[in-house]
């Protein structure tokens, strides 16, 4: 990797952003003479009507969990959005900027995929949820792997005792990669595999695609995404081992090669926000963060001597939905305009596609409490309308039984019906961004992009995202918050009803999802006739000829391709990164 | 005074498991509240009770959050006992933690344990207690 990426730009994104746009004509849609005149009674209201307790708490803050302090005032009218341009800030839906939507009929075009999240014990164990969910009108498959598969260990090795099929599903090889997918279309079906890290995202989906190979269906034809983001391997996790984060921000970017060049309706990467917010920051940091990981990215495919439609068209982004309502709607709008920009002005991107905020979300786990838990499941609905009033083209909605264990079968219907009942019963679907135009959102939307770019620039100063994550810089960051976070709970200044607020008095008795007991036992065994029938030579050879590539800079994707089709495992792939890599000390913070 | 004596906690979370949120915020609690933590982070059973012999620990506190605390911590407690440390030194646990398991680790030979929402008083009182009744013994 060249030390390019690691200087700090000359200018920051906001002073391009800026530059490049200032020439820009604005078109205010109020005209100053009746904004004088509404000022001025606004001022005699203030003064007359308002009480004056109310006037010196003209701005007070929500505080909500993961929330961002940012204060509100009483009212919000014409006044606080003056120089409000529609076209320039808004466009229609499916214009620039995008603020509004990326589609012009958004939903009534195409309803946001209802993509709930499965994953645990065996692979059939988690094949049977999929199919469970599928039959019940889910649209689309979200798959998640279990703690050892997460942190590429295999079934047998030491470190997974006890945790095989634990919160996702095991995957050890190829062969589990098939069961995974028995009977299920995936010519047809749109399939999320949560790898979360760059470094599984390379040795998994390649099994994913030899699956594809031997069910006979050209790659060309595979449609999901993986989520392959560095945040999530160096920042978020716990582990005992990491990459540095730089060698794993190569193994992202040659991931995004191979993908963008082989599977082209496959998204190669979702920039994870969600892991990010949920491990503890505010929704404007999570954005920040993800930006400029994005832009990180674009940096080094443009060095790599790509164009940035070819890799800006297929990006995708994984936001947080937590509960503070109008935030939320705003912070999405605001999002989509801001990268707009970022490609437009600082990118130059020529196509529309590469300049859409497209984004997957999934209401907030963390906001989740144990007390009195059937209360989950109207917060989850809470931020599932804010996600779809902001928006957005997919969403999972959190289990009300997700503070005792993964969700249980009558949960997850749940958890899908909330959806339904939104998109068949309440007829918010039909009406494009009902919420702009408030003169509340479209101050806060402003209000939103500009704190985002300012977390954008901190970040930049810092020398970019891998530097950032590499200093331990965004790891401090995080852990203020969350530690501060948590003492506003404990002190009451977060509310959560039954958790601090009206403290619960009942017992909690819920009939929370067990594991499959016997799945340990069952993918061991699979694994060691898997190892003795495989040939051990091809093995060797394609672990050699991966660590090669690993060493001499080559894309490793293709190297990882060729082990997953000799057969060799998910451990013994981790164990040739971490020969050639090396481990990374992660910044502490004790 | 043996109360006077700095309680000393090891920190670390059994397995392969992710999460780290609630590890380190219970840490900080603990240190704010003056109590020496050695954060071991992601450990086997094994590498946990070797630290907490080394580091000669009072007190040993596990983060479960992803439904392994009953394999891991049935092997952590066997090894504990194996090593006659059972008695010395105070094991709990905390995180998403089914409310049907939690006799289940008692028995095993927990001394408390602390599902999500627990507060700083709950986990900082049961440590202090905790430490005053090894150093009576």
């Amino acid at each position: 990797m060249s030390d390019e990426i690691k200087c700090t730009p000359a200018k920051t994104t906001r002073e391009i952003i800026r530059e490049n746009m200032f020439p820009e004509e604005q078109e205010p849609l109020f005209n100053s003479g009746n904004l004088t005149k509404l000022r001025t009674k606004f001022e005699q209201w203030k003064n007359n009507m308002v009480r004056p307790g109310d006037r010196e708490n003209w701005r007070e803050a929500p505080r909500t969990v993961l929330g961002s302090d940012h204060p509100r005032e009483l009212v919000y009218t014409p006044l606080n959005i003056e120089n409000f341009d529609y076209q320039k800030y808004l466009g229609n839906p499916g214009q620039e900027p995008f603020t509004r939507g990326i589609h012009s009929n958004m939903y009534r075009g195409r309803t946001f995929t209802q993509r709930q999240l499965v994953g645990f014990g065996a692979p059939e164990d988690t094949n049977a949820r999929i199919r469970f969910l599928l039959e019940h009108g889910a649209t689309g498959i979200n798959l998640l792997f279990d703690m050892p598969t997460i942190q590429m260990y295999d079934c047998d090795d030491p470190m997974s005792r006890g945790s095989v099929g634990s919160c996702g599903v095991s995957v050890n090889h190829v062969n589990d990669c098939e069961l995974l997918f028995q009977e299920i279309d995936i010519a047809r079906e749109t399939v999320s595999i949560v790898t979360h890290y760059p470094s599984n995202t390379a040795i998994l989906f390649p099994m994913y695609l030899v699956l594809a190979e031997r069910k006979g269906i050209p790659w060309e034809q595979l449609k999901g995404s993986v989520q392959n983001d560095v945040t999530l391997e160096e920042l978020v996790r716990n582990a005992a081992e990491y990459l540095p984060p730089r060698d794993c921000f190569r193994i992202e970017c040659d991931n995004i090669e191979f993908i963008r060049n082989n599977v082209p309706r496959w998204n190669f990467i979702t920039l994870n926000g969600y892991n990010l917010r949920e491990f503890g920051t505010s929704g404007i940091t999570e954005m920040a963060v993800a930006f400029s990981h994005a832009m990180a990215i674009l940096d080094e495919m443009i060095r790599r001597g790509h164009d940035v439609d070819w890799v800006g068209e297929r990006l995708a982004f994984f936001w947080s939905v937590g509960m503070d309502f109008f935030e939320e709607v705003s912070r999405l709008r605001a999002a989509r305009r801001l990268w707009y920009k970022i490609m437009k002005y600082k990118y130059n991107a020529k196509n529309p596609r590469s300049m859409w905020m497209r984004c997957h979300v999934q209401t907030s786990g963390i906001s989740l409490v144990r007390e009195e838990p059937l209360n989950n499941i109207v917060r989850s609905a809470y931020e599932a309308l804010a996600a779809i009033l902001g928006g957005v083209q997919s969403l999972h909605v959190d289990s009300f039984d997700e503070a005792f264990a993964v969700p249980s079968e009558e949960a997850s219907l749940l958890s899908l019906r909330t959806q339904q009942i939104m998109e068949h019963e309440t007829g918010i679907t039909k009406v494009v961004d009902p919420l702009g135009g408030s003169y509340y959102v479209e101050s806060l939307t402003n209000q939103m992009e500009e704190m985002i770019l300012e977390e954008i620039t901190d970040i930049e100063e810092q020398g970019g995202y891998v530097e950032a994550v590499n200093s331990g810089y965004l790891l401090k960051k995080i852990y203020n918050y969350f530690y501060s976070e948590q003492k506003k709970i404990e002190q009451g200044d977060i509310e959560i009803v039954a958790h601090n607020w009206q403290k619960s008095t009942r017992s909690e008795d819920i009939e929370s999802f067990r594991y499959p007991a016997e799945a340990e036992q069952k993918q061991l065994s699979r694994l060691q006739k898997f190892k003795s029938e495989r040939d051990p030579h091809e093995v060797e050879l394609a672990l050699k000829a991966l660590k090669d590539a690993c060493q001499n800079g080559a894309n490793i994707v293709p190297y990882t391709l060729n082990c997953a089709r000799a057969g060799c495992t998910v451990g013994e792939q981790w164990k040739v990164f971490k020969e050639s890599f090396g481990l990374w000390r992660r910044p502490g913070l004790f | 005074m043996p109360q006077e004596e700095r309680i000393k906690v090891l920190m670390c979370c059994l397995g392969p498991e992710t999460h780290n949120r609630g590890i380190i915020t219970v840490s900080s609690m603990l240190r704010e509240a003056g109590v020496e933590v050695v954060y071991l982070g992601n450990a086997s059973p094994e590498e946990a009770v070797r630290a907490a012999m080394e580091e000669d620990v009072q007190v040993v506190g596990v983060s479960s959050l992803s439904g392994a605390h009953l394999c891991l911590g049935k092997a952590l407690m066997d090894l504990a006992r194996k090593h006659g440390m059972e008695r010395q030194v105070t094991f709990l646990m905390g995180g998403v933690i089914p409310p049907k398991d939690i006799p289940v680790l008692k028995e095993m030979g927990f001394g408390e344990i602390y599902p999500s929402g627990s507060t700083r008083e709950e986990i900082v009182g049961c440590i202090r207690k905790a430490a005053q009744c090894q150093c009576e013994q």
